[in-house]
């Protein structure tokens, strides 16, 4: 599916203008052409004017990858709330970019609740977006001027609820992997964490967390061999808030996901799935009935 | 920090620190050394063995720097001090340089640095530097550039976007205006050519040979057997042991009266002076005479004091003379003026009595006095030590061309001769290959002219014939001065050196006059040549302009089938369908299928072909 089309009048225009770089650039030749003319030197004038030239040339070509740019959606996974992810489009054709198609950023401009960053995208909260239109931004080849349009695209983003951030470590714990091998032979593999309650062992407790000031979690291990991971709406009871409970369940999906474990999901509604896909969605979707 | 970020920086540096080798001269050299040294440095910052300077302390010595070459200069606006504070300000941003911006400020400081090297130096090997310094920069800025493009690709974008940009540039070159004027800033100090309005003898504490091509005369008559002296600056107004030039108005109502020269065995000569940033005088003197018509014609002289007056800042200037092989005075009237002069020590006065015993004419005076140096032990020395004074240099015995001009024409005055001083050059060696005489700044040279008995100037070097100083036997071999006697050392010298010329008379010297001929020759060229020369405009905008670059001139070399298959899918994707060229043809048929069933019957043929002809 192409994503622009052609009577649309936002893919007619393209705005260029120069970068703080590209401005110096600019102050630079007109001092060496002030220099040239006051020293009537040839030589000084040929480098300015083949610099002047050149820059010439690069905003051309930088106004050009734009306005020749085709961008096409590209299908991605559902995606966290909170976490960097691609953006769901690519080039098609990239004309004057000569295979670069890294030189062009895009950055979301309806639904105004994605946001894009140097790493890639980023949506606050979740929920299934349509996304509308997009700016395509390029400062290719010399990074001098930077030419943008807004085309029309028509994909559909699916985020899903931000994981819970104590949630969000790695199993084994530690996030900068300073820990070091125990001693014993077989250590128990954590599989998350958990709100922790009264009952629970000491050995269970997450004392990491609570050095940390996240209060009270709990270690939940995974089963030696255990390959599959079950998690269910009702397990995220104790936590009462329906965004925390579904924030709660992205963070097991997201472990289950790492560690690449079988999932099987119960949903909020009750349908059970096996499909991440269809978790994700349903926990971008779920509104509260209440 | 990756290797070959590592090599980029280190690069980068190096070619700053060239550029800054180069002002080498030009500059105050503790301007050069502190950029040489800030530059090395920062090559060690940048593989990491010292850590970048911070930045308050980099600005402030920048600051700092400013002031100081205020200080030293006057100025801050100008060639010199630019120059220095560029070459500085290059080394301090190296020191500070943390990230690919600071990099890319450091290339266009570079740039920048590289046009003002271009103001000092213009002729075939700055081009060279010039052309090889400006790719490796912008390379570099490719390389540091956002998108920051690889190696190889990089360099395969500077070669398009400078093939594309070439074109242009070139008309800019020809079609923008070369402006005469005095200059935003007034008159330039000297340049190069070896001329000043003063003559301060021991100035100078040591002569360094300096070969920067001054003029060149044509010449087509083999090497000339007497040696030529090019006549420069007139100084005639003495304090103490140095010497001045008068102002020029007042020269002018001293009915200074032109050389004149009987024009027979007449040869054309032309001469290029570069580059001339001054007011200065140039005439030939000796064997060489002015071809009054041409010589009016070509620099505007003014015929009645006889001086060539060049326009200030022209540069790399074309005069056409005559030469002649011999040449007789010229009458004037007296000089009166011409005998000023401080007053001489006792002891000076009595050892120039003893000197001048039993001569009487002007002519036997300056004569005797010329041959006293020859026969009392003096020496051509180019370090002489420290002589202020008359007095000094004759107890010292040696000395340099200014030292004997001065001393010449002050003994002169003193015997009742009217006598100038005159800077210029002697010599010059003769280029086989290009037909013409190369007068270096080594060959600068000072002499005296006098006023004889019939009131007619004559010419006395009183240094010609000297013997040197064994420090100076040991000087280079002359060169051989026919094609047949050269080894292909001096044949490549002589090759390059014409190639050089060339250079300075149809790049470096292309200004208005020029552009003016250019001008009119196609305007007298007719209809024809302005629509050659409109098509040319047109084929060099569309080079640099044109969506296929060069090949935009061309028709289009794509297959029939490809070209009708390429065209339809841009028509489709225009109607809406959902067609592109990544997806295969029949996919694309099929799509159009979908959509309008007529459509796609229509071009099936089309998809056909292209199927044919590509699989």
């Amino acid at each position: 599916m192409a994503a622009e089309n052609a009577d649309s009048p936002l893919k007619k225009k393209v705005y260029i203008l120069p970068t703080g770089f590209g401005l110096v650039y600019g102050a630079s030749l007109f001092l060496m052409l002030l220099l040239a003319y006051t020293y009537q030197s040839n030589l000084a004038y040929a480098l300015t004017f083949f610099l002047m030239s050149f820059g010439l040339v690069v905003m051309l070509v930088t106004h050009r990858v734009v306005s020749h740019l085709k961008v096409r959606e590209k299908f991605i996974a559902p995606v966290y709330a909170g976490r960097v992810f691609p953006p769901p489009l690519i080039v098609e054709e990239g004309g004057e970019l000569d295979g670069a198609p890294e030189a062009v950023i895009f950055r979301p401009v309806k639904p105004t609740n994605l946001r894009a960053g140097e790493k890639g995208w980023r949506a606050d909260e979740r929920g299934i977006f349509a996304l509308s239109r997009v700016e395509v931004r390029s400062l290719y080849p010399l990074g001098l001027f930077q030419a943008w349009k807004r085309v029309p695209v028509n994909a559909r983003l699916v985020v899903a609820a931000a994981p819970i951030d104590h949630a969000l470590r790695s199993a084994g714990g530690g996030s900068g992997g300073e820990e070091k091998p125990r001693a014993s032979a077989e250590p128990r593999e954590i599989g998350e964490l958990a709100a922790g309650r009264p009952e629970d062992p000491p050995s269970s407790i997450d004392w990491r967390s609570m050095a940390r000031g996240r209060g009270w979690q709990k270690k939940i291990f995974l089963a030696p061999g255990q390959r599959e991971r079950r998690v269910s709406w009702e397990e995220t009871e104790s936590l009462q808030d329906t965004e925390k409970r579904l924030q709660q369940m992205s963070a097991w999906i997201l472990a289950a996901q790492e560690k690449k474990l079988n999932l099987s999901v119960e949903l909020p509604d009750g349908r059970q799935t096996t499909s991440l896909n269809e978790a994700l969605t349903a926990l971008a979707a779920w509104r509260d009935p209440s | 920090m990756t290797p070959s970020v590592r090599a980029e920086k280190r690069l980068l540096r190096i070619l700053s620190l060239f550029l800054v080798a180069l002002l080498l001269g030009e500059i105050p050299w503790i301007f050069v050394g502190l950029a040489m040294l800030g530059l090395i440095v920062s090559v060690l910052i940048a593989d990491g063995w010292v850590r970048p300077l911070p930045r308050f302390l980099t600005s402030g010595a920048a600051v700092l720097a400013g002031v100081v070459i205020y200080a030293t200069s006057d100025t801050m606006i100008g060639r010199e001090p630019s120059a220095a504070l560029l070459a500085v300000l290059a080394s301090l941003k190296a020191l500070e340089a943390r990230g690919p911006q600071d990099e890319r400020v450091l290339a266009l400081i570079g740039l920048f640095l590289l046009a003002v090297v271009d103001l000092f130096q213009a002729n075939l090997w700055t081009t060279l530097v010039s052309v090889l310094a400006t790719a490796g920069y912008l390379w570099l800025l490719l390389r540091w550039a956002p998108v920051g493009l690889s190696r190889r690709r990089a360099m395969s974008v500077l070669g398009r976007l400078s093939l594309r940009a070439l074109p242009v540039a070139m008309l800019l070159f020809l079609l923008v205006p070369r402006l005469q004027h005095e200059g935003l800033w007034g008159a330039a100090s000297a340049g190069p050519t070896g001329f000043s309005e003063e003559l301060i003898p021991s100035a100078v504490e040591s002569i360094q040979p300096d070969e920067t091509p001054v003029l060149r005369a044509l010449w087509s008559y083999g090497y000339p057997e007497k040696p030529l002296y090019w006549r420069g600056s007139v100084l005639e107004e003495p304090q103490g042991f140095s010497w001045f030039v008068r102002p020029l108005a007042r020269q002018r109502a001293l009915d200074l009266k032109p050389l004149r020269f009987p024009r027979s065995n007449l040869s054309r000569v032309e001469w290029i002076l570069e580059p001339d940033t001054g007011r200065w005088t140039f005439a030939p003197v000796g064997s060489l005479d002015v071809n009054e018509k041409e010589f009016n014609r070509a620099l505007e002289g003014d015929p009645e004091t006889g001086l060539w007056k060049l326009a200030a800042r022209s540069r790399a200037r074309t005069h056409l003379v005559a030469a002649v092989s011999e040449a007789p005075p010229v009458s004037v009237d007296a000089r009166p003026d011409l005998q000023e002069m401080p007053p001489l020590s006792e002891e000076t006065r009595q050892w120039l009595q003893s000197a001048l015993t039993g001569t009487k004419s002007r002519l036997e005076k300056m004569r005797r006095l010329r041959r006293v140096f020859f026969d009392q032990g003096f020496l051509y020395s180019r370090k002489p030590g420290k002589l202020q004074d008359l007095d000094a240099f004759l107890k010292a015995k040696k000395g340099y061309c200014e030292h004997y001009a001065s001393a010449l024409a002050l003994l002169g005055r003193a015997a009742g001769v009217p006598t100038r001083v005159v800077v210029g050059y002697m010599g010059g060696s003769y280029n086989p290959v290009g037909e013409f005489i190369l007068v270096t700044k080594s060959q600068a040279h000072a002499w005296v002219e006098y006023l004889d008995d019939d009131n007619a100037w004559r010419a006395s070097d009183a240094t010609a014939g000297l013997a040197v100083e064994d420090a100076l036997r040991d000087r280079p071999p002359a060169r051989p001065t026919s094609w047949e006697e050269a080894g292909w050392f001096d044949r490549l010298h002589w090759g390059l050196e014409s190639l050089n010329y060339e250079v300075a008379v149809f790049f470096m010297s292309f200004d208005l006059s020029r552009q003016v001929l250019l001008w009119n020759a196609l305007r007298e060229a007719g209809p024809g040549a302005l629509a050659a020369l409109f098509l040319v405009l047109l084929a060099a905008v569309m080079t640099s302009f044109g969506r296929r670059g060069w090949r935009s001139l061309l028709p289009s070399l794509e297959p029939r089938e490809v070209r009708r298959y390429r065209r339809w899918v841009q028509k489709e994707s225009r109607l809406g369908s959902e067609v592109s060229f990544i997806k295969g043809p029949l996919e694309n048929l099929e799509s159009v299928e979908k959509k309008d069933k007529e459509r796609a019957e229509a071009a099936r043929s089309i998809v056909d072909d292209y199927i044919r002809f590509r699989f």
